[in-house]
This record gives structure tokens, C-alpha cells and sequence, in this order.
């Protein structure tokens, strides 16, 4: 059995003996190792500025040892200030004796004094550190964006996801309806420097809300847009995959037709190079889900004619929304559509023509909506 | 007898040589001033690439078997033979080094910011010596899986980076700069000149027929890989993405999101992308120390491997930040890159000399 001590153990032996001692040390586990429950995980980052102060709010997640899973008793928010966001985060710092992880983080709320002055300013350190998703959702505030998450913290019991779950629901219903981080660094480095932040409001200190968004150009706040803007934006920017589509008056005063988009896109053509004239051609599948007007024809031919009537009104409805929208953007000469980029990129010769960022306001855009309505509530006798 | 290689371990081999730390970071090189167009850029200097492939081959086949050091000693005159092979091994050299500082560097700052750069490198060259003195076989055993493992990165990047590739934010493709593209260009060569590797490997390989063209296809695979991904990159993070990230492998990682709720996975990406620069690196100091022991007419010995992989460790732990490791790459693309293609055409046009005289 101990026969290799009879034969002598060779330096090879003793060398291997060594290094596997040595190693048993070191596989019981890392020495940088972080213990889940001795972590302050920040799950949103709030950004603030206030006279060359920045302020930063954290909403963290802090689970304690033995617990199974995650609750709102978790929740902790803490705070710090300074000149710049890495000061300010160096203070929060202070208020925890957990390490404030912020690997895991999910959306940055940027406050109206952070998008007033400088939007890039709300987070240009954290791009340049490693602990940055260009993934990570932004959402703009109107007021600060530290009382969303500091005012109401009993919405983290019911769910401490709340706003992430909030977007993603929104994305869900409209493709690209969200703007992440990623977005605005684009619009940054872009021909026309403008991005599209979705705002969420706190109603009566209880209910958050996506509603309206901040237009941003140059990395400064440009206006604040209503909910019907973003429609606008939606129709041409975004893929409305489940979104109700209410048409009064269709037929006759008192009726009123409810329409579902099932599917839509915005190609975008060049129909005039001098003067430019961009054309908008939305394409929108719709299906009828609540009818109170028409119910019953005659014939094909009638049920052709009602079917036409709301064909007409849906289009007419898509174009003046949209309208709505180009009009506004191009009243404040921001281009948060992105047609500029676009004209860029597939147009070049036609895109050099123009300084973008000030002749947006000036360029025709046309738009032209077709439909096709898919399931009727309207039967032929 | 050494076992000698198959077609299909000589494309592995290839396919991993052309992954190795440094082509990390050459889209980020190759876009800086060249936007969307250094995507053209990193295809020709493949083509580069697939020029040297091609030439390292001929060479290969008149040495007929021979190391190749000792077949330049044969038909140049010596000392003209020694440089020749010493600008080579300088060439190979450094790029082993390089590659282990850009995986060193971006390890150490980005995922074990905590672990010391030495123990890093340390244990990566550990690992990576070992695995090149079991020699080429276990090597190209341990280099089909990496290639499995490369294969699923790039599915995993491209089905991760998707949802937010957008085509206009890569167009337009306008070349701006005539003269950062010529550079570019030669970057990338430089980079593909590694291919030069063959010279190693071939005489391991088994004759036959279709040898150049399974390397060549290998080449050509990386690049599109290389190419796809930076396309990729351009989509996702614009034309400018390099003025603001430097690890672009690992920013599209970073935003690989499986299913709803699995996000943040870099980190299984660069557990499964190690055993790609594991494989890489090993093959480069395969390649590097033998190539050494044919310049200095001497069996490789156990000592002398571990020796030069220690060689290694100082070389990559002098090289302790960015700064220093671009130095190296200026020097690298600068002098080492033009002396190693000298030495590979001057070693081509004596090898071409000589058959002439044979056939006299």
C-alpha cells in the first residue's frame, strides 16, 4: 500500500504535492467574493441638478441574509450630493454600509434640472465606468426626479420593479415606444442631435404615470410634449403592435367605432429633392373590436361603402395626429423622428444639401396613411 | 511518430489564430476615423491576411517537411538566414504579447478589478504554457472546442445585439480620410499576417490536396465573423461607438439580454470567450518557442518552454496599462510588422532562386 515510499518520491511528486496544498486554499472560494446579502443593489438611479450641484437618489435593493426571495421590506433609498455624479454617488456611499453595486441597474430618471443644463452631464460618468448598460431605460421628470422614487416607496412593496415593469409593458404594446441610454448617446453623435425621453408624473402623490416626454436637443431640454405628441411619435418612430383607435362620427353623429391596431410601420420616401419634400407612408392593419353605429347591410356593396367610410376616418384620424406631432417638432426645430438620420443614411447627396439641425423646420413633409381593416363587426344580411 | 494533423484541425487552428486578444479591440481600431468604412478596411487587410497565408504555404511546401528556419539556412546565405527568422520570431513575439495585455487589460478593468494584474496573467499564462507543452495535438483537441464555444458567442451576439440594431445609424459608408483607411488597413494586416503561423503548423499537417484552401477558408471565416460583429456594432451603437468604448465585444455582451429576465451575462460570455484566447495563445507560443528553438538550433526543453512563458509574464506585466500597451502596438505596426514581411518575402524570393537553380 505505501509501496511509493519504498521507491522514494521523486522532486516531481513533492513539487505536484505543493502546488495541490497551495491550490486547496484558494478553491474554498474568491477572495473578492461580494455575499449577495451584503450588497446594496441599485436597481434606479435619479439624477438632479440644482445650481451646479448634482443630487443623485438610489433605489436600492438590500436582501437580507437567509431570505428566499426579494421583498419591499428590501427597499432602501438614500441620497448624496456633489458637483458632479460621481461626487454625489461618493456621498450616497457614506449613508450605506453595503457596497452600492450598480451592475444591475435598469433605468436612470433624469430631473428637468438635469435636462435643462446638460442631459449628458446625468450620465457621463457612469458611461465612461464599466457599470453602465447602454440598455438601461431612461425616463424624464418634470420637477425632481428623486421624488419619484422618494415620495412614493410603498409602490416598491407591491412591486419593486414598478417604472422598469411600467416601460416594459408600454414596449410590449409599441415597439421602440422606450428611449435607453443607448438612444441618447446616438442622439448625440447624430445629424440631428435630438431624442425623444418618455416622462413619468407622480398623480396625487400615489399613482406614477408614463405620460408626455421631454424633447431633447443638443443634449439640452428643447419642450415638454403631451401624451398626444407621443402618439404622433409612436405612429412614425415606433411598431404599434396593440393599441385602441376610437373614431366618433363615423357614419353618423352619435356613432362611435373602436379600433384595434394590430400592426403598423412608417416607410419613409423621398418624393422631392428641391425643393426636399420627405414622405411619411404609414401602413397600419386595424381590427374592429367595438362598433356602435352600423351594424347590419343590405348587401356587399353597402357593407363596401360602411367599410370604406371607416377606412377613411381611421386615416384621416392616423394623418392628423401625426401631422399634429411633425408640426410641433418642426415648430421647435427638433428632429426627434429621426428623419434627418435617415435622410443621411440612405440619401446622402440629398442629406448634404442641408444643415439639419436648422433647416429641419423648414423641410415638407407629406404624410400618407393606408389601412386595412382585418375583422369587421358589421354583418350582410 | 508525431501524430500529424487533419485538414479539419488545421482549419480549427486557423479559425482560433485569428481570434486571439488583439482582435478584440481592431474594430475599435479599425472604426475610429474610418466609421462604417473600416469594415472595408478589416476585409482587406484579411485579404493582406490571405496573401501571407498563401506565401507562408508555398514556403512551407518547398522547405518539404523541414523546420522552416533551418530550410532558410539552407538557402540563404546565414546570416541573412538568422535575421530573416529572427524578424519572424520577433513578429510572432510581440503579437503573443500583445494579445495577452489586451486580454489582461480588459480582464483587470472591466470584470477582476479587484484581483492583481500578475495573478491574472500569471495564471492565464499558467494555464496557456501547459496547454502548449502537451504540444499540437492536445492544443487543436482543446481548439475545436473553443471553436464550438465561438460559435455560440456569435449567436449569441447576433440574436442579443438584434432587438436594437437599427441599419441607419451604420450608413452611410463614406470614406472621409483616405489616409486613415491606408492605415487601418495595414493595422488590420497586421493583425492577419499572424496567419504566418502556418509555417509551424504545416509541417504537422498531413499532405494533401485541398491544405491551402481549408487554411484560407478559415481566414475568411474570421473575417466575416469579425466583420458581421463590427456591422453589428455600428447598428447598435452608431459610427462614432468607438470614440466612446474600447471593449466593443463586451458592450454587445453587456446587452445580450436571454429571455426576460436573464440580463447581465457578460460574464458567461467571457468565460466562453477564455477558452477562445486559451486556444489562440496557446498555438501563438507553440508556434513562438519553437520557432525560437529552430533560430537557436536546439531541441525546445521543458525549462527553456517554461523560461520563455516566464519571459512572457514580465513582458505582459511591464505593459500595465493602456497606455504602454499602444505604445507597444505603434512599435508593433510600425517596425515588427514591415521587418517580418521583408523577412517573409526575402525568404520567398530566395526559396523561388533556388528552385529555378534546381531545375538547371
Amino acid at each position: 500500500m505505501l509501496s511509493f515510499l519504498h521507491k522514494g518520491i521523486g522532486r516531481r511528486q513533492i513539487f505536484s504535492l505543493c502546488l495541490l496544498s497551495l491550490v486547496m486554499f484558494v478553491l474554498t472560494g474568491c477572495w473578492d467574493k461580494k455575499e449577495f446579502n451584503q450588497m446594496a443593489i441599485v436597481q434606479t438611479l435619479a439624477v438632479d441638478k440644482h445650481e451646479n450641484e448634482y443630487k443623485v437618489t438610489l433605489q436600492l435593493i438590500t436582501p437580507k441574509a437567509g431570505e428566499k426571495g426579494i421583498t419591499g421590506e428590501d427597499l432602501w433609498i438614500i441620497s448624496g450630493q456633489g458637483e458632479s455624479v460621481a461626487a454625489a454617488l461618493d456621498q450616497a456611499d457614506l449613508s450605506t454600509p453595503r457596497r452600492i453595486y450598480l451592475e444591475q441597474m435598469n433605468l436612470i430618471l433624469l430631473g428637468e434640472g438635469v435636462l435643462a443644463d446638460d442631459l449628458m452631464g446625468g450620465y457621463r460618468y457612469l458611461t465612461r465606468s464599466h457599470y453602465l448598460r447602454r440598455s438601461n431605460y431612461v425616463l424624464a421628470i418634470k420637477g425632481e426626479a428623486g421624488e419619484i422614487i422618494a415620495a412614493k416607496p410603498e409602490l416598491g412593496k407591491i412591486d419593486i420593479f414598478y417604472l422598469t415593469n411600467l416601460i416594459k409593458d408600454q414596449e410590449r404594446k409599441i415597439k421602440n415606444s422606450v428611449t435607453l441610454v443607448n438612444d441618447c448617446l446616438l442622439a448625440a453623435h447624430s445629424t440631428t442631435g435630438a431624442v425623444f425621453i418618455p416622462a413619468v408624473i407622480l398623480e396625487a402623490k400615489e399613482k406614477l404615470t408614463l405620460d408626455g416626454g421631454a424633447l431633447v436637443k443638443n443634449n439640452q431640454l428643447v419642450d415638454w410634449v403631451d401624451q398626444a405628441w407621443t402618439e404622433s411619435y409612436y405612429w412614425v418612430c415606433g411598431e404599434i403592435k396593440q393599441k385602441p383607435l376610437v373614431l366618433q362620427d363615423v357614419w353618423k353623429a352619435g356613432d362611435m367605432v373602436v379600433l384595434e391596431v394590430e400592426k403598423s410601420r412608417c416607410h419613409l420616401v423621398v418624393k422631392q429633392q428641391q425643393p426636399l419634400v420627405i414622405g411619411l407612408e404609414i401602413e397600419a392593419e386595424l381590427d374592429m373590436v367595438d362598433n356602435r353605429g352600423v351594424h347590419n347591410v343590405a348587401d356587399e356593396k353597402e357593407l363596401e361603402q360602411s367599410l370604406e367610410q371607416v377606412r377613411q376616418r381611421a386615416e384621416q384620424e392616423i394623418e392628423a395626429i401625426v401631422k399634429e406631432g411633425l408640426d410641433k417638432a418642426q415648430s421647435l426645430n427638433c428632429d426627434a423622428f429621426n428623419l434627418g438620420q435617415w435622410l443621411a443614411a440612405f440619401h446622402q447627396s440629398v442629406a448634404a444639401q442641408y444643415d439639419w439641425q436648422k433647416d429641419f423646420k423648414d423641410i415638407e413633409l407629406e404624410v400618407e396613411v393606408k389601412t386595412e381593416i382585418k375583422s369587421l363587426l358589421i354583418n350582410q344580411k | 511518430m508525431e501524430q500529424k494533423l487533419s485538414q479539419n484541425d488545421l482549419f480549427t487552428l486557423i479559425a482560433l489564430l485569428c481570434h486571439g486578444g488583439y482582435f478584440w479591440v481592431l474594430p475599435s481600431f479599425a472604426t475610429k476615423e474610418n466609421g462604417s468604412m473600416g469594415i472595408l478596411s478589416m476585409l482587406l487587410g484579411a485579404g493582406t491576411g490571405l496573401l501571407i497565408l498563401i506565401l507562408a504555404y508555398r514556403l512551407s511546401q518547398k522547405a518539404n517537411g523541414q523546420p522552416i528556419f533551418q530550410y532558410l539556412g539552407q538557402i540563404m546565405p546565414k546570416p541573412l538566414a538568422q535575421v530573416t527568422a529572427l524578424a519572424i520570431w520577433s513578429y510572432l513575439a510581440i503579437f503573443l504579447i500583445l494579445c495577452l495585455a489586451f486580454f489582461t487589460e480588459m480582464m483587470s478593468s472591466r470584470l477582476l478589478v479587484d484581483t492583481p494584474r500578475w495573478l491574472i496573467s500569471g495564471v492565464l499564462l499558467f494555464l496557456i504554457g501547459r496547454l502548449a507543452a502537451l504540444g499540437l495535438v492536445d492544443i487543436t483537441r482543446f481548439s475545436f472546442f473553443a471553436l464550438i464555444s465561438l460559435l455560440f458567442l456569435m449567436l449569441m451576439l447576433i440574436l442579443g445585439n438584434l432587438p436594437l440594431f437599427e441599419i441607419i445609424q451604420a450608413l452611410p459608408l463614406v470614406l472621409e480620410n483616405g489616409a486613415a483607411f491606408v492605415d487601418t488597413w495595414l493595422q488590420v494586416s497586421n493583425a492577419y499576417a499572424i496567419v504566418l503561423c502556418l509555417l509551424f503548423i504545416l509541417p504537422r499537417v498531413k499532405q494533401e490536396k485541398k491544405n491551402l484552401s481549408w487554411a484560407a477558408s478559415a481566414l475568411v471565416l474570421s473575417a466575416v465573423f469579425l466583420s458581421v460583429m463590427t456591422f453589428l456594432a455600428m447598428g447598435v451603437f452608431g459610427q462614432d461607438f468607438s470614440q466612446t468604448m474600447f471593449w466593443m465585444h463586451l458592450e454587445q455582451a453587456k446587452i445580450i439580454q436571454l429571455g426576460p429576465y436573464l440580463e447581465r451575462v457578460e460574464a458567461i460570455y467571457v468565460i466562453l470567450w477564455m477558452t477562445v484566447i486559451f486556444a489562440a495563445s496557446s498555438i501563438l507560443i507553440y508556434c513562438t518557442n519553437h520557432s525560437l528553438a529552430q533560430i537557436i538550433q536546439r531541441p525546445l526543453t521543458v525549462k527553456m518552454h517554461w523560461l520563455l512563458i516566464f519571459f512572457f509574464w514580465l513582458c505582459c506585466n511591464y505593459l500595465g496599462n493602456m497606455e504602454k500597451i499602444i505604445l507597444l502596438l505603434g512599435y508593433f505596426n510600425q517596425i515588427f510588422f514591415w521587418l517580418m514581411i521583408g523577412g517573409l518575402l526575402l525568404a520567398f524570393f530566395f526559396a523561388q532562386r533556388d528552385r529555378k537553380a534546381s531545375n538547371l
